[in-house]
């Protein structure tokens, strides 16, 4: 069945789909001997055929295949990866078996494992798992996707990304939402509506998580706001396992009840998830099988959105503002910081500029000699988990783009493609790909049109370019440009005029500008700019790319008369009225601090971004000895300084660590140049481990943290480590002490095993212990040459074994 | 009866798992930043799963005797449920997403948000064993009855080991939870706990 005749059934008549299945082969008990239920498509596949055949006598439409976990990860975890392809073909051909009428749906869920910057699994990693299993379906057979079980959004995205690129037949994609409407990992369901969307997916829906009665109001609010086919498969409530049991607490009448008010929001297509039956399904194929469906007659909506929030963008108040600080350009502090990985300046520009009403924020990291590509994703993946806006993408190299775009976790503006034809064919493909929005620059190889005319040829030129790309014309946000008034003061009208026709001819386009660079060259220069967003949003505009900081409340009269250019005295009026005006400036404090007060500072604060640059200004200005020798003064100053406060509590842990991080930061630096200048620096090495049979690793690294942080070499011999290894080691590297962690009262009799080792072998080395159960009673009854509360009096205990 | 799905981690308790003191500890804006954002991160990764077991026991002279045939065979034990006739037992876990972000942020020498996220954790999983403790509490109210406090293996003289035959009493596989070779539980931010119920009456 292709994708079409599909859609047609759908729109003509309700589909069912089945109901559980992993609960079904639990209840049967048709999961002894297999290594995962798939598995059964090939060992068992009669257990598999009497599930599914249940469910096509039950009257379900659509059955989907027993191929949910068919990931290659999962897979190869389990060690049955060789299987995969007998296991679809077999999951698929099973269903073909019992009827050759129902639709076969091909099932795929989650990989088990997050994405970056929420797990460590790159994109690329997922969309390949997804691909991989995608094809398989297609190649044999299946007639739809389903997509479900989904709990995370850029995971979703992977999915459907590609589920399009490999299979041909209409994808379905479920998500699992909590009763709040909103996914475990923060999405809600306007966020969700917005990206599956934009990716072009043919179906979207609900399953899982909890109950048919409140999966049935999520359902409303999908219905609310897509004219998307929607479906849904509710569980039959959340399940509670007791007593070695997994009970549903919802009953089938309760279930069938929910799924005619679903029904009446406008759903389409109705199934089970976890703890429903066979009998679940037959009760709702006597009620709902071949009905029409409602229509749902929803407004335009028009969604950006984020992980945690979509904006419909025709119920903003114009103009858009669209927050301009993101960007390196003329800024040559925050340039030096991104050129150093550095994005506490930009996560704290974006937190800034929601707070002055930025409802989205343009990115850009186009730093000379910086990888932007790697940059820019960088901060996209920082920026869309601590704000709660859509983002706009800003960027001159496709790659960039692309990069940025697909690590994107929600649905974003791309900014930008022109007029020039190359561009088009390499931009216009991402943005189409991934489902954005386009701002499209007229401009093209001869730069900036002087004439209205010429800026809407290339408007047309980028719209037949778009669809030939099959680019919706909607997702065009066209950017007529502004020059400054002071240069050329005609073509501010050129420019709104262009503004005012585009609205007219492709109404179904929006518009943009950068405003700022109307008064380049000009005094009060805000004066000018909020003047000019105001006659802007008059011819049209929709969104505005502008400090949000600015005061935008400004309509000046001589502006006004400047812009709209009545007479040739009106930039001179404008400049004589305001060119005594100073824009206020606030005071800043100018005592100049040393060097080493900036160091000690920086570490006390744990301003590991200050490190850099005053580290380096130390290393520049003096000579090698008398540098390292201030460093390290410094340092261990503000170390100190950091140990007495974490002692009075005026620290708590999390600053020691700040600190810690800055001070290793410093003695990196020290420790990199001097290995250019064939100089050693090291304050000595320490051994850390934790000690057999123990593998709680968090308290170990904390200490060898802080141990680094005052210059120690730190040997990490890791978790549950072998007693002897530990001495071995120690005879090996000569250290100034062995710093040994456990957590249990189990493991503690290892650090004795430990010293009795050490003794036997007579060797001077001093042991210092410590972790949850350990106490300096115990360390004194073993022998231990300290005991260490916590990392810094480790770090104290140590010192004193140096002096 | 219990619905531990969604966990809300208060940034006041994750402030004080990590040793915020509110009249001595000054943290700046910055720190507040960087500790909500972890926060936040793991807000997202957390998946709360939680198990539950109950039966009639009786207390032998050496040994708890649950109904089902299971025993426990610890002194103290017994000492603890002294006058109970019934056990709940108890398996929370957060799963193991965090665990890895946690290990991920330490290879990437950034022990800040290792620190944060696994105290994030700790609070995430403590919050599940009350929240699991406090409905169970509820429940055997209304039906006059009243909870011990919660005793978990490792304590007094229920040994570490005989986690093994508690988890499989409760039925803890189930949420995916399981003793490395050293009994000590995987993911390691899960929480195990018997809860025994005695009549009201009883003081």
């Amino acid at each position: 069945m292709n994708r079409e005749t599909f859609l047609n059934i759908l729109k003509n008549r309700v589909l069912i789909m089945d109901g559980a299945v992993g609960t079904e082969l639990q209840r049967k008990k048709f999961l002894d001997d297999v290594v995962i239920p798939e598995e059964l498509n090939i060992k068992y596949p009669d257990r598999i055929s009497d599930i599914y055949s249940c469910y096509v006598n039950a009257g379900s439409d659509i059955i989907l295949t027993n191929t949910f976990g068919l990931n290659p990860m999962r897979l190869k975890q389990h060690g049955i990866f060789n299987k995969v392809d007998d296991m679809v073909k077999s999951g698929i051909d099973l269903v073909r078996k019992i009827s050759s009428d129902v639709i076969v749906a091909g099932d795929i869920s989650s990989l088990g494992e997050y994405i970056e910057p929420l797990g460590t699994l790159s994109f690329d990693e997922a969309f390949e798992a997804f691909a991989f299993q995608s094809s398989l379906l297609q190649k044999h057979g299946a007639d739809i996707l389903v997509i479900e079980t989904m709990t995370e959004i850029k995971e979703v995205k992977a999915a459907i990304l590609a589920a399009r690129e490999n299979f041909f037949g209409a994808i379905v994609v479920q998500m699992a939402f909590s009763k709040n409407g909103v996914s475990v990992t923060g999405t809600d369901l306007k966020s969700f509506i917005a990206m599956v969307e934009s990716l072009g997916v043919d179906v979207l829906g609900l399953n899982c998580s909890i109950g048919a009665q409140d999966l049935a109001e999520l359902a409303k609010i999908l219905c609310e706001n897509t004219n998307l086919p929607i479906s849904f498969k509710p569980n039959a409530g959340i399940p509670m396992l007791v007593n070695h049991k997994t009970i549903f607490p919802e009953t089938k009448e309760e279930f069938i009840e929910a799924s005619l008010k679903a029904y009446s929001y406008g759903v389409n297509m109705f199934g089970g998830c976890c703890g429903t039956t066979p009998e679940f399904i037959k009760l709702l194929s006597n009620e709902l099988r071949f009905k029409h469906p409602k229509i749902r007659g929803i407004k335009s909506k028009y969604f950006l959105s984020t992980r945690t929030k979509a904006i419909d963008i025709n119920e903003i108040k114009r103009p858009i503002i669209i927050g301009e600080r993101i960007n390196p350009t003329n800024r040559r502090s925050f340039q030096e910081e991104l050129v150093k990985g550095n994005l506490s300046l930009v996560k704290d520009e974006a937190r800034f500029q929601i707070r002055s009403g930025a409802s989205l924020l343009d990115v850009n990291m186009g730093v000379p000699g910086v990888n932007e590509a790697q940059l820019l994703k960088n901060a996209i993946n920082q920026i869309q988990e601590i704000v709660p806006v859509p983002l706009c993408i800003d960027s001159s190299s496709p790659c960039a783009l692309e990069e940025a775009v697909k690590n994107c976790s929600g649905r974003p503006i791309l900014n930008s493609v022109n007029g020039e034809q190359i561009k088009l064919d390499l931009i216009l493909p991402i943005a189409k790909r991934y489902g954005t929005m386009l701002i499209a620059l007229t401009v093209d190889e001869n730069g900036v049109p002087k004439t209205t005319n010429e800026r809407l040829k290339i408007a047309e030129k980028i719209l037949k370019s778009a669809d030939s790309y099959k680019f919706e014309r909607r997702d065009i946000i066209f950017d007529y440009l502004v020059l400054s008034v002071s240069s050329s003061p005609e073509q501010i009208q050129e420019t709104l005029k262009a503004m005012r026709l585009s609205k007219k001819m492709y109404p179904e386009c929006k518009l943009i500008l950068g405003i700022s660079n109307v008064s380049f060259g000009l005094p009060s220069r805000q004066v000018i700019n909020s003047t000019f967003l105001k006659m802007a949003v008059d011819a049209g505009l929709d969104f505005a790319i502008v400090n949000p900081h600015e005061n935008w409340n400004i309509d000046d009269l001589l502006a006004r008369e400047m812009l709209e250019n009545k007479n040739e005295s009106s930039t001179n009026n404008f400049i004589k009225a305001y060119s005594s005006f100073k824009k206020h400036i606030p005071k800043v404090e100018t005592e100049k601090l040393s060097l080493d007060k900036q160091l000690y500072f920086a570490v006390l604060n744990g301003n590991k971004e200050l490190i850099y640059v005053v580290v380096n200004q130390f290393i520049k200005e003096t000579d090698e000895a008398k540098a390292f020798k201030a460093i390290n003064n410094s340092v261990l100053m503000a170390l100190s300084i950091v140990g007495e406060k974490f002692a009075l509590k005026e620290y708590f842990l999390p600053q020691v660590i700040m600190s810690a991080q800055a001070a290793q930061a410093a003695f990196a630096i020290v420790k990199t140049f001097f290995k250019k200048s064939e100089t050693t620096y090291s304050a000595g090495k320490i051994i850390m481990a934790t000690v057999k049979g123990d593998m709680h690793d968090i308290g170990k690294n904390i200490v060898g943290a802080v141990l680094e942080s005052y210059g120690f070499d730190v040997i990490d011999m890791g978790i549950n480590v072998d007693s002897q290894s530990i001495i071995d080691k120690a005879c090996e590297v000569n250290p100034i002490a062995v710093g040994l962690s456990a957590l249990m009262t189990t493991t503690m009799p290892e650090m004795e095993t430990i010293i009795k080792l050490r003794d036997a072998v007579n060797i001077p080395l001093k042991i210092i212990i410590g972790g949850a159960a350990v106490t300096k009673k115990y360390a004194m009854e073993i022998g231990a040459d300290a005991y260490a509360k916590d990392a810094m009096e480790a770090a104290r205990c140590i010192k004193s074994f140096y002096k | 009866m219990l619905n531990t799905s969604k966990v809300e981690i208060s940034f006041n308790d994750l402030l004080i798992r990590l040793g915020y003191l509110r009249a001595k500890t000054k943290i700046s804006n910055s720190i507040v930043n960087s500790i909500e954002e972890i926060l936040d991160l793991a807000q997202k990764i957390i998946r709360p799963k939680f198990v539950i077991a109950f039966e009639n026991v009786k207390l032998k002279r050496n040994f708890v005797l649950f109904e089902r045939g299971y025993r426990i065979s610890s002194g103290d034990v017994i000492a603890f449920l002294k006058d109970c006739f019934k056990v709940y037992g108890v398996c929370v876990t957060i799963d193991g997403a965090l665990g890895r972000k946690t290990e991920d942020f330490f290879k990437k020498n950034e022990p800040f948000n290792a620190l944060v996220l696994d105290a994030a954790g700790s609070v995430a999983a403590e919050k599940m064993i009350g929240l699991a403790n406090a409905q169970i509490k509820n429940h055997e109210e209304k039906n006059g009855n009243v909870l011990t406090k919660r005793y978990s293996p490792g304590y007094g003289n229920w040994l570490l080991k005989d986690n093994k035959d508690f988890l499989d009493w409760v039925g803890a596989d189930r949420i995916g939870v399981k003793l490395n070779d050293f009994y000590q539980m995987e993911p390691e931010k899960s929480v195990s706990a018997l809860i025994g119920v005695k009549s009201g009456h009883i003081k």
